[in-house]
């Protein structure tokens, strides 16, 4: 608390004119109706994250997803040195359970792990999320649910690992339920992730793997209902 | 008149550059493509979410007080630290402080223009500490020992040659003309930085009263990385940054992403509610809340200008002015570039110094035409150029062919006359200037009446 917060507080209050009405965004349409509307809301959400340069995979139960998860890692291992983390989570730990190898290669990152220098070695971040964005083809994650902050941007391969029930149409949507969770179940951090890191700061040339991650797979596990 | 008079012979030479004018071109032609595409994609009604995010800009504006003392108690309870900034010198102090208490060696930025409204880079490295600016654009900029030349793109002015060139000179890098090896050698430059700088900076697009929180976008990640690694995240944020509710973000996250790159959406927008909770593994020990008033709070009180503080900083007032395509960024010599940067900056700075602002428009309205949240600003600019005008008194010259104008209008026949006079005199002026005019018709319309009817 200094003198400045009195001040400043103060003027803004002397200067406050009549009170408009808070208009609420849900009531107007200003969206164009999305490509997705024909298409299921699964199928939509994994054109829009092609169209943004992310991979989409989907598996039954989580045996078809061990597989998947075993060919994606042995792909990477192709071009870059394979050391890949996850966190502990319900999901991700029923994938685990069915698969030897993925269990011996994937290390279960602790706090003390990924608070290491040493971490910004790992080149595959294993997480869950909180959400799928259907109309954006982004991805919601929060602190949480995702395993902290680092384990989905420092490694230059992300591999987010859902379920369809985390499905929603809008970003509207997301951002409800997520403050609708209440004070205490909210992490410190969330962020909103579509398509891997880019940038277009040199001529406007777009380039994929600016700072984060430059490679990003969305598997979704499960039962889909359509 | 001094810096006015600098800035009409630095726009001159800029005008005239015409490599200079080929690249901005390129860059503002490409910019244009996916703004429009993207604006037809995403949106049925782009008129209509302009409406709305100018009136829900202008409700937060209308309870600023209010709502900014509702983020500081929500963002308080989860253990974040607030500080009230009266002006540019006790912001960049107070993070000079906290880096001194903390004996910070290094500090890692991503982009925010608000961290160079108070000048941060210079004070920290004044006092020795390392700045390593993580945007790509950004630390082109900052190797070169430039300015940011555009709000939204900072290296907008620069050839991948010049990149080039400079990354082998700074960073020892191996010569290429390609966007993404140069991409790459920043990101391997910058990857330790993460992990070893003691105290992480960012800016803030928007504050979220109802959740206590910020949010920032990005495309790269520096911005993520910035806030996940380093044990202190210090947040520098003007106090007109506020919407009330989360889902507001909804509405501005797009709207943003549209008039800023003609992205959908931008890669990532992150949400910060605090620093790192108990339970959580990662995250900085703590989290610090800058903000800013620095003239904020006079603008507010000011008739008109209150509605410049519903800016988004999303840079489409830049790229559709022919007065920033003419004369770039740099020429400016001020912090926001540009209309805004005309409309606001007296009044963050002073109006004498920067009274040169207000004649760099044509106010041919296109900024305010674009603007996503409807920001009257060639108008505005216009207010500005009055006061310039009042405050300085003109030299003769200007007073005596003022008076001969204000003479000429007055009357229609002596209006007729100019008319002819200028038509002799034009070839002869226009021997004088760098530019083509149009020719002036053989007739008047008054001329042309009174032969047809």
């Amino acid at each position: 608390m200094n003198d400045a917060r009195a001040q400043i507080l103060q003027s803004l209050r002397n200067g406050a004119t009549t009170t408009s009405l808070l208009p609420n965004h849900r009531d107007v349409s200003i969206y164009r109706h999305y490509e997705g509307a024909r298409l299921n809301p699964l199928q939509a959400f994994s054109q829009k994250l092609a169209t943004l340069k992310g991979e989409f995979y989907q598996a039954q139960d989580e045996t078809a997803a061990a597989k998947i998860l075993r060919e994606l890692l042995s792909s990477a291992a192709a071009n870059i040195k394979m050391l890949a983390a996850r966190h502990r989570h319900a999901l991700l730990d029923r994938i685990f359970a069915v698969d030897q190898w993925l269990a011996e290669n994937v290390q279960t990152i602790d706090r003390q792990k990924i608070s290491s220098p040493d971490f910004a070695e790992f080149t595959v971040g294993i997480t869950a999320v909180d959400f799928l964005v259907a109309r954006t083809g982004s991805i919601v994650l929060s602190t949480a649910t995702a395993g902290g902050r680092r384990l989905s941007v420092l490694p230059p391969f992300h591999i987010a690992i859902a379920t369809a029930a985390q499905l929603v149409v809008s970003l509207d949507d997301a951002l409800k339920a997520y403050h609708e969770r209440g004070e205490s179940s909210r992490s410190s951090y969330a962020t909103i992730i579509t398509g891997p890191s880019r940038t277009s700061d040199i001529e406007k040339i777009l380039v994929l793997g600016a700072h984060g991650p430059k490679r990003l797979a969305v598997m979704v596990v499960g039962e889909i209902k359509t | 008149m001094s810096e006015f008079t600098n800035f009409v012979s630095r726009a001159a030479v800029k005008a005239s550059d015409e490599v200079h004018r080929r690249k901005i071109a390129k860059a503002v032609a490409t910019y244009d493509t996916a703004v429009t595409g993207t604006k037809a994609n995403q949106f049925s009604d782009w008129q209509t979410a302009r409406h709305l995010a100018a009136a829900i800009k202008n409700y937060s504006l209308e309870n600023l007080a209010a709502l900014l003392e509702q983020f500081e108690a929500n963002f308080i309870a989860r253990g974040g630290k607030i500080f009230w900034a009266a002006t540019a010198d006790d912001a960049a102090n107070y993070v000079l402080q906290l880096a001194k208490d903390r004996r910070a060696r290094k500090v890692v930025k991503s982009k925010s223009m608000t961290t160079e409204e108070i000048n941060l880079n210079e004070k920290l490295e004044h006092a020795g500490i390392a700045v390593r600016e993580s945007d790509l654009g950004e630390l082109i900029v900052q190797l070169a020992g430039e300015k940011p030349y555009h709000i939204v793109t900072p290296a907008m002015h620069k050839s991948k040659a010049e990149i080039s060139a400079l990354f082998q000179e700074k960073l020892d890098a191996p010569p290429t003309e390609s966007a993404e090896e140069l991409t790459m050698i920043a990101r391997e430059h910058l990857r330790q930085d993460y992990v070893t700088a003691d105290i992480g900076i960012t800016g803030a697009n928007f504050i979220v009263a109802e959740a206590g929180a910020i949010s920032m976008t990005e495309n790269e990640g520096n911005g993520r990385l910035t806030m996940s690694c380093p044990p202190v995240h210090v947040v520098i944020a003007g106090i007109e940054k506020v919407i009330p509710r989360l889902t507001d973000l909804s509405l501005f996250l797009p709207l943003l992403a549209t008039s800023g790159t003609g992205q959908e959406i931008t890669c990532y927008n992150s949400i910060v509610f605090g620093p790192r909770r108990d339970d959580e593994d990662d995250g900085p020990e703590e989290m610090h809340v800058i903000l800013l008033d620095n003239g904020r709070s006079q603008l507010y009180n000011r008739p008109h200008f209150r509605d410049a503080l519903r800016c988004i900083r999303c840079g489409a007032c830049l790229n559709a002015c022919p007065v920033f395509r003419a004369i770039g960024g740099h020429t400016y010599n001020v912090t926001y570039q540009g209309p805004i940067g005309a409309v606001i900056s007296p009044h963050y700075n002073g109006l004498p110094q920067y009274q040169h602002l207000a004649f760099a428009s044509s106010l041919c309205g296109a900024c305010s035409d674009v603007c996503p949240v409807r920001i009257d600003l060639h108008h505005l600019i216009l207010e500005n150029r009055v006061a310039a005008i009042r405050q300085v008194k003109q030299g003769w010259f200007w007073r005596l062919a003022m008076r001969i104008y204000a003479w000429m209008m007055r009357s229609r026949l002596r209006l007729n006359l100019m008319r002819r006079l200028m038509k002799l005199g034009q070839p002869l002026l226009l021997s004088f200037a760098k530019k083509t005019a149009p020719k002036l018709a053989a007739k008047t319309f008054a001329e042309l009446w009174k032969e047809n009817h």
